[in-house]
Parts: structure tokens; C-alpha cells; sequence
């Protein structure tokens, strides 16, 4: 296993339900880590690659679903697979509703397991890709002056270069050249990426005129 | 005519004659003596009639009396003269002699009718005033010499006589008078004797009367004082001016005063407390003025001073003195400190009673059986909602319970009239439609004529009832919610417990099968995975192990059991819960019962799930008393049986046995655990457990065991694995 292969968290307190879990991820070719408990496992650092979270709901320290609740915020990288000895189903509504990938009732088969674990990671690596993007994009518009992200706004609203100049209290020329510099740094090939740009950075706002 | 001397012996003869003749006329007054003047006469003329032979006497003489002179006359009987008096007195009289006797000659000789007569009128008296003697004879020669001697001396002798008459008449009148005069003066003397004597026996009884009264007085007024000396109560005297006359001994004590003190002062500065002196006065002058009194003739409560000023509180009784004369009044008080303190203490205390009566929502009530007079108190009003005046029959009481359970309170009602106890719930409904629910006490006690007074109180339990119920309910759902969710629970943590090896395994045997599927087969992975499901499928044995652990008691005791004592136990406990259901229990516990070998508690908790059973299954009975009949005895000598018998919704034969099936319930909240735990204990015990209908509504569940050491059953076969309570893990794993 490399660097960059995804990590699958097991906690659970069982520990057949720990150990042969661990066994089947590694066996399916990804890096298993094994937690007891809910705390065991917040103190462990956070991986940089794709992973996801095998989390029993029933657990001594910490109740799986506010663990969910907790780590919901800030890592939308590691979804969440439940595992209950009990089948429950409100507690599977609220689960999925909260945004886990999958929740199984044990005895579950490899296939079912193996399959979410393969959906989480890639979920997992798309959030982390995307994360990776808006750190990107939100530098380049950090880069930015202020002038050329004035000028971005208005045309991303679907002004017209005369109007922006208008609106500004510049020259149509001057509004051409701030545009160009503009695309140059945030790297837009087309207009129509521009303003998807501008929609991931929460930039868009009312089209006027 | 001169009388021939020439015979002189006949001459001294007629003379010897005369001598007698002279000396029985002087005799005469001899006769006469004491004689009346009739007698007198009549005599004389006898006399002269017959002495001298003549033929005619007639005398006329002067009533001494006074009245008319009174004639009478004799004749010779040889004569044919009429005899009448008064004829021949007026012949003789008025013609012959005529009225002046001085003029009268000695003798006349007259005729008579046919005869000559001489007659001689002899005068009675000196002057004649007496009367007048006529004598008359045919003879010629009359009167001789000799006869006019006798005469004269007869008519002197007559006159004496007369005289003596007369005197002697008149003595005898005057005597008479006198006599009269005597008698009537001694009557009148006796009379007045007679009233003196009864006067004086008047004054005399009057006298008596008058001591009587003095020592009737005295004896009064010793008892007055006496009275008055003794009396517990005050007794003042006041006269028309409200001056003190009479302070009794008692007063003295309770005012502080000596008689002498206070007599002749004035009450009001005595014994009435400054405050209250002028109202009194007025009072008083208006009695005196007007006759209008507001204070006499009834208790009255006032307020009273003593010598050193303490006022207290008197009742006091004022009594106008019935006497003549200017009114006086005596008062009779009473220092009542002591009873207001007594009357505050009691009407704080009824207070208090009534308050706590009211809180607690308990009345009490009294009934006088054989008068039926009923006694409530305000709360027991209340609690029957009937107006504190109502009068209290047993019919009211009636209207108020509820239909369902006017029986019960008729049949305690009936035993309460016989004076025996009573302790029970009934409900009752108000006009309202509302529901009270009531506990009632009572018992009966003899009053000092033997007559029955029942005493008792009703308590209004309804929220007690209510918040039972509701915990009831409550509990029995909890119990329900137990049972199912340890069930539940238990299939849940059965489950968990299980999956998770379970999981295990499977996970570990699908990793060993990839393992060995990879190229090149991955062997050693798969020896551990094996290694694993092996570790795995020992952990959920031991789940299985310790689960049954968990959900068995301690190990089943052998005793020697009493059912008739495990019985009463029960029933003790379960008591309050049949009564609730107004279930009416009636034991037939056989004596002599031999004991069982077996678990106490186990058996006991059979008991119990028939009990209840049976009261549940007469819950919607109410036309008829929920009655429950536990019975035990000896069966076939050598098992012990103990049935219990209800009047419910009853079995139904189709499905007799699977009553005792695990789950099998008729009840729309039973699990139908019951019965089969029940059956399965008995099994264990080494006896059965069956029902069977009655003949009439209901069903008797019964059960049997045997008896003592023959029947002994071993500790195994009431040890782990044939528990109960562990038949809920048996069944579920299929273990039966």
C-alpha cells in the first residue's frame, strides 16, 4: 500500500466485528484503522487521502449518530458507513438522512460492505477533490485587485463592458484590460467557466440591467 | 132556822158530822197543794157536792192568768139542770145575783128550768175579786147553819186555795218565767259560751296556725338560708332602689366581698364593671318606670367585676320578687369563665374537626338503628351532596350509589343494622353524572339502654382512587411494556449479543474465501480468518451461556410447603387488588392438608396467576357478586389439589388447551406467559395444571401435586434448564 491509498476507519467495540472487518479491507486492497471507541478514534490525525468511516451506532463512549453529527462539519471527506447489531429503522432514516452512505445490519455480507466502503472512498476523494479546487480558486481570486474584482462581479451579473465602465466611472477600455488581466489570473478558459468560477465562490449574484 | 134541841144525840152527831166536814175541808189544801187553780176548784166543788149534798155547785173565778173569767159547773146527778157553765152562770149571775157582789143577799131561791132552788153565792176573794161560789140545793132549809159554815169556810178555803192556786200559778208562771228567763238566759248564756268556745277554739286554731306559720317560716327560712348559704351559685338581692339586701355565701367567694361589705350599697357600684354601670341604671329606671324589662326571666351572659377589678364573664338569671309592694329582684349568676373557656376549647375543637374533616374529604355519621335517626356531619353532607338540613334516610343514601353497587352497600347496610362491622369501597354517583369513589368504616355500639347506635365514617377516595387506578393502569402497562420490551429487549440483546460474532464470522469466512481466490492465494490470510471464525463462533456460545445465566433466578429450593399457609400469604398480598375489583372471596381451606415438596415462591407465584386471572376474567361481570372461591384438599390421598373458582367470561372449550400455550392470549393486553410459566412450575413440581367450565358462568382452574416426601421431586429436576423463568430463553431458542 502506497501513501495515497484510502484509509477505512473501523470503530466498534466488538471485537470480531473489528477484527474481521479488518481483514476484509485490507484484503479489498485499502488501509484499515481500528478505533474501540469514539474517542480512540477523534484522537487520530486526519488522513490527507480519501477515506471513510465504518462506524457502529452503538458504541460505549459515544453514541455513533452524534458522532456523525460532530465530525459533519468539518469532514465532509470521510463519509460515514453505520453498522447496527440492532435494525432500527427511524434510527437508519436519520442516519442516511444526516448524510451517512450506508447503514447495515450485522451480519452484513463482504459484498455489501465492500461496495459502500468502494461508494465512500469515492465520495470521499471527490470532496477532497473539490476541496482542493475551491482552495485553488479561492487563492486566485485572493489574487486578484480590487478594481479587477469589481469588474468580475459586474460581468459575471451579465453587464456589458460599456456598462461596467458606466457603473464604475471608467473608460470602456480600461473595463477591457481589468477583464483580461481578471481571466488571466483566475485562469478561466471561457467566459461560461468564469462564471461557474464566481458560482463555487458564492460570487453570483441578481443579473441586472 | 134554829135547830131542835130536843134530840140532841142526832144533834151531836150532825154536829160530829160537820166537825168532820170542817176538818175535810180544812183539808182540803192538802189536796190542793200545788195544784192548779182548776183542781183547786173542781175539788172544792167535789167536795162541796158531796159533803153537803148538793145539787148544784157552780163556781166562777178569775183567770190568774189574766183572761177571761172561766166557769164551771157541777150538778147532782139526780138533777136534769144543764150543765153548760156558762148557762147556769148566767142564770145565776146576771139574773139572780146580779154584778155587784156587795149587793148580794145570802141566799136566793129561784127557779131554775122546772126546779126551785136555794142558792148561797159564796164570794172568793175579800171582795169577791176572785171569783164566786154558787152553791144551790133543792132543799128549803138550805144552808143550815152548819152548811153555811162549811160553806163559808169551803168558799174561804176555795179562796185560799185559789189564792195559793193563783199564787202558786202565778209563782209557777213567774217561776216558769224565771225559768224561761233562766233557760233563755242560760242559753243564751250556753249560746254565748258556745261562740266564746268556738271563738276561742278559732283563736286557738288560729293561734296554732299562726305558730304553724311562724315555725313553718322559721323552718323556711332556715332552708333559705340554707339554701342560700349552700347555693354553688351567686344569689344577690337588690331592692326597687338596686341596693344590695342578699349576698349569698357564693357571692361572697366569687366577688371577693363580706356580706356586711356590701349589703345596702348599690349593685351596680358592687359588682358591674365601670363600662357597663350606666347601661345598667338606665336599664333598671326604665323597669321601674315603665315595667319594660329586656333582662328579666331568661339567662342572659354579661360581664361581672370583682373586688380587685378582674372583670369576668357571668351568667347571670334575674327574678322580679313576687310580694307586694315595691318591686325587689334576686339574681342568681354564675362565674362561667371556666364554661366559656370549655365552650371556646370545644367550638375550636369541633372547628378543628370539621376542618380536618374537611380536608381529609372524611364525614363521620352516627345512626340510631331501631329510631333510624340518622346523624352527619357537614363533611358527610358534602360528600353526598345533600343540603346540611336534609333528613337522612336510608332510601337518600340509596339514591346516591352508583346501580353497580347498590348490592354491596344493601348487604352492608344490612350488617350494619345488626351492629357488625363494616369496612369497604363503593362508588357513588351524583346527580351531576360524576363518579365519587367512597371508603366507608363503621361499627356498632350499645348506647346505656342496650339500643344500637352505629358509628362510622366515609372518606372520599375518589383522587386516591383515581391516582391508583392511573398508576395501576399505569404499572400494569409498564409491567406490559416490561414484559414486552424484555422480550424485546431480550430478542434485542440476544440479538446483538449474537451478531456480533455472528458478523464476524460471516465476515471473517467471505475474507477466507477471497484469500484464497486471490492469485496467488493468499493462505496464511485465510488461516487466520479461520483462526478467527473459530474464536467467533466460541464467543457466541458463550453469549448463548451467559444469556440463559442472565435470565434464570437462583437455583429452585426444595421446602416442605404449607398451600394452605402459601395460600393465605398470597391472598394477603393480593388482597387490596381483588378488592379493588370488588371480588368477593370466599377460602375453603382444607384442615389437616398434608404439605408439598417443592419451591414455595414458585408455587406461590402460580397461586397469584390464578388469582388474578380469575378476578380479570370477572371484570365486566356486575349482574352478578364477583365471587371467587379458592379451595384446597386432599386428592386421591396421596396428591394435594388447590382449584380456584370465578364466575367470568368462563373458557372456551375449543381451545381449553391452548390456553396453556406460550403466547396464547385471550386478553387484549396479555402475553399469555401466565399459563404457561404456571403449567410449566407445576410440571416441575412433578403434578398438572388443567381448567374446566362450571355448571354455572366461570371457569376452575385447578392444580395438583403430590404430596410430601413420596413425591419428592430431585433438586435436578427443578434446577438450571427446567426453570421457569428461563422457559422465556427456551422458547425462543426452541428449548421446550
Amino acid at each position: 500500500m502506497s501513501q495515497d491509498t484510502p484509509v477505512v476507519f473501523v470503530v466498534d467495540d466488538d471485537i470480531s466485528v473489528r477484527e474481521s472487518l479488518e481483514l476484509l479491507v485490507r484484503c479489498a486492497g485499502w488501509r484499515p484503522e481500528k478505533c474501540a471507541s469514539a474517542h480512540e478514534f477523534l484522537d487520530r490525525p486526519r488522513p490527507v487521502v480519501p477515506s471513510c468511516l465504518i462506524l457502529d451506532v452503538s458504541l460505549p463512549d459515544l453514541n455513533g449518530l452524534d458522532l456523525q453529527k460532530r465530525i459533519a462539519g468539518d469532514r465532509i471527506d470521510m463519509p460515514i458507513i453505520f453498522i447496527t447489531g440492532h435494525g432500527d429503522v427511524p434510527m437508519t432514516v436519520k442516519a442516511m438522512k444526516a448524510g451517512a452512505v450506508e447503514f447495515l445490519t450485522k451480519p452484513f455480507t463482504d459484498d455489501a460492505m465492500l461496495s459502500a466502503i468502494r461508494n465512500a472512498i469515492e465520495r470521499s476523494r471527490a470532496a477532497l477533490g473539490n476541496a482542493a479546487e475551491m482552495l485553488t480558486l479561492r487563492s486566485r481570486h485572493a489574487s486578484l485587485t480590487h478594481r479587477e474584482r469589481e469588474v468580475m462581479e459586474l460581468v459575471v451579473a451579465g453587464l456589458l463592458n460599456k456598462q461596467v465602465g458606466g457603473k464604475l466611472g471608467i473608460t470602456e477600455i480600461t473595463v477591457k484590460a481589468h477583464r483580461g488581466k481578471m481571466m488571466q489570473k483566475m485562469k478561466a478558459d471561457s467566459f461560461a467557466e468564469l462564471v461557474k468560477m464566481a458560482g463555487r465562490l458564492g460570487l453570483a449574484s441578481e443579473p441586472q440591467g | 132556822m134554829e135547830p131542835q134541841l130536843d134530840h140532841p144525840a142526832e144533834e151531836i152527831k150532825r154536829l160530829q158530822r160537820c166537825i168532820n166536814d170542817l176538818v175535810s175541808v180544812l183539808a182540803l189544801p192538802a189536796i190542793w197543794s200545788g195544784g192548779e187553780a182548776s183542781q183547786v176548784v173542781r175539788t172544792s166543788l167535789d167536795a162541796l157536792l158531796s159533803m153537803l149534798r148538793l145539787d148544784l155547785v157552780y163556781v166562777r173565778w178569775s183567770d190568774p192568768d189574766g183572761g177571761s173569767p172561766i166557769e164551771m159547773v157541777r150538778v147532782a146527778q139526780s138533777q136534769k139542770l144543764p150543765d153548760q157553765p156558762q148557762k147556769i152562770g148566767q142564770v145565776l149571775l146576771s139574773h139572780w145575783l146580779g154584778d155587784d157582789a156587795q149587793q148580794w143577799p145570802p141566799v136566793i131561791r129561784n127557779r131554775i128550768g122546772e126546779i126551785e132552788m136555794s142558792v148561797v153565792p159564796l164570794r172568793l176573794g175579800l171582795q169577791g175579786e176572785m171569783g164566786v161560789i154558787v152553791a144551790g140545793s133543792q132543799r128549803a132549809d138550805f144552808p143550815e147553819q152548819t152548811e153555811r159554815l162549811l160553806l163559808s169556810v169551803a168558799a174561804n178555803q176555795a179562796s185560799i186555795g185559789l189564792q195559793e192556786a193563783r199564787l202558786l200559778s202565778q209563782q209557777k208562771r213567774v217561776a216558769s218565767e224565771l225559768d224561761q228567763r233562766v233557760a233563755q238566759r242560760n242559753e243564751e248564756l250556753a249560746n254565748a259560751n258556745d261562740e266564746l268556745r268556738r271563738e276561742i277554739a278559732e283563736r286557738r286554731l288560729v293561734e296554732e296556725r299562726l305558730r304553724q306559720e311562724e315555725r313553718e317560716l322559721k323552718r323556711s327560712e332556715a332552708r333559705k338560708a340554707a339554701i342560700l348559704d349552700s347555693a354553688l351559685d351567686c344569689i344577690v338581692t337588690i331592692d326597687h332602689e338596686g341596693c344590695i339586701m342578699e349576698f349569698n355565701p357564693a357571692a361572697e367567694r366569687t366577688f371577693g366581698y363580706r356580706r356586711e361589705e356590701v349589703v345596702g350599697r348599690h349593685l351596680a357600684d358592687v359588682i358591674i364593671p365601670p363600662s357597663f354601670r350606666e347601661q345598667h341604671r338606665r336599664g333598671f329606671a326604665r323597669y321601674l318606670a315603665t315595667g319594660e324589662a329586656r333582662v328579666l326571666g331568661k339567662r342572659i351572659e354579661l360581664v361581672a367585676v370583682r373586688a380587685d377589678g378582674r372583670e369576668f364573664p357571668v351568667e347571670i338569671a334575674i327574678a322580679r320578687i313576687p310580694l307586694d309592694g315595691p318591686p325587689s329582684f334576686t339574681g342568681y349568676l354564675r362565674d362561667i369563665t371556666e364554661r366559656k373557656r370549655s365552650e371556646d376549647e370545644l367550638r375550636r375543637s369541633e372547628a378543628y374537626l370539621a376542618e380536618a374533616q374537611k380536608l381529609s374529604l372524611t364525614g363521620s355519621f352516627g345512626w340510631r338503628v331501631s329510631a333510624d335517626e340518622h346523624l352527619w356531619s357537614d363533611e358527610t353532607f358534602r360528600i353526598f351532596e345533600y343540603d346540611a338540613a336534609t333528613r337522612v334516610t336510608v332510601q337518600l343514601i340509596l339514591d346516591r350509589v352508583h346501580p353497580q353497587d347498590v348490592l354491596l352497600v344493601r348487604q352492608s347496610i344490612a350488617l350494619a343494622a345488626e351492629g357488625r362491622g363494616i369496612d369497604y369501597e363503593c362508588r357513588l354517583l351524583m346527580p351531576s353524572g360524576s363518579v365519587k369513589h367512597v371508603h366507608i368504616v363503621g361499627h356498632g355500639t350499645r348506647d346505656k339502654n342496650g339500643g344500637l347506635e352505629y358509628v362510622g365514617a366515609v372518606q372520599d377516595v375518589t383522587e386516591r382512587r383515581l391516582s391508583e387506578e392511573a398508576l395501576g393502569k399505569v404499572r400494569s402497562e409498564l409491567a406490559h411494556v416490561a414484559r414486552v420490551t424484555t422480550l424485546g429487549a431480550l430478542t434485542a440483546s440476544i440479538a446483538h449479543e449474537v451478531n456480533q460474532p455472528l458478523a464476524g464470522i460471516i465476515t471473517n469466512a467471505s475474507t477466507c474465501l477471497r484469500m484464497l481466490a486471490a492469485d496467488p492465494p493468499n493462505v496464511d490470510g485465510a488461516r487466520e480468518t479461520a483462526r478467527r471464525t473459530i474464536r467467533d463462533g466460541n464467543r457466541a456460545s458463550d453469549v448463548i451461556t451467559r444469556l440463559r445465566a442472565l435470565f434464570s433466578k437462583k437455583s429452585a429450593a426444595t421446602d416442605s410447603v404449607d398451600l394452605n399457609e402459601a395460600t393465605r400469604e398470597v391472598l394477603a398480598l393480593s388482597l387490596s387488588e381483588l378488592q379493588r375489583n370488588r371480588v368477593i372471596l370466599q377460602t375453603q381451606l382444607a384442615d389437616d392438608l398434608p404439605s408439598v415438596a417443592g419451591d414455595r415462591v414458585q408455587l406461590q407465584q402460580v397461586i397469584l396467576n390464578l388469582l388474578l386471572n380469575a378476578s380479570e376474567a370477572m371484570s365486566s361481570v356486575d349482574d352478578r357478586p364477583r365471587q371467587l372461591v379458592i379451595r384446597t384438599r386432599l386428592d386421591e390421598a396421596d396428591h394435594v389439589r388447590l382449584s380456584v373458582q370465578d364466575v367470568g367470561v368462563g373458557v372456551d372449550p375449543l381451545a381449553l388447551d391452548k390456553l396453556f400455550d406460550a403466547f396464547y392470549t385471550t386478553k387484549s393486553k396479555g402475553m399469555g406467559i401466565g399459563l404457561s410459566v404456571s403449567r410449566s412450575i407445576i410440571e416441575s413440581h412433578r403434578g398438572r395444571l388443567w381448567v374446566a367450565p362450571n355448571d354455572g358462568p366461570g371457569a376452575t382452574f385447578s392444580f395438583s401435586v403430590p404430596r410430601g416426601i413420596e413425591g419428592a421431586v430431585n433438586a435436578e429436576g427443578l434446577g438450571v434448564g427446567r426453570m421457569p423463568a428461563a422457559t422465556n430463553a427456551d422458547h425462543l431458542t426452541g428449548n421446550v
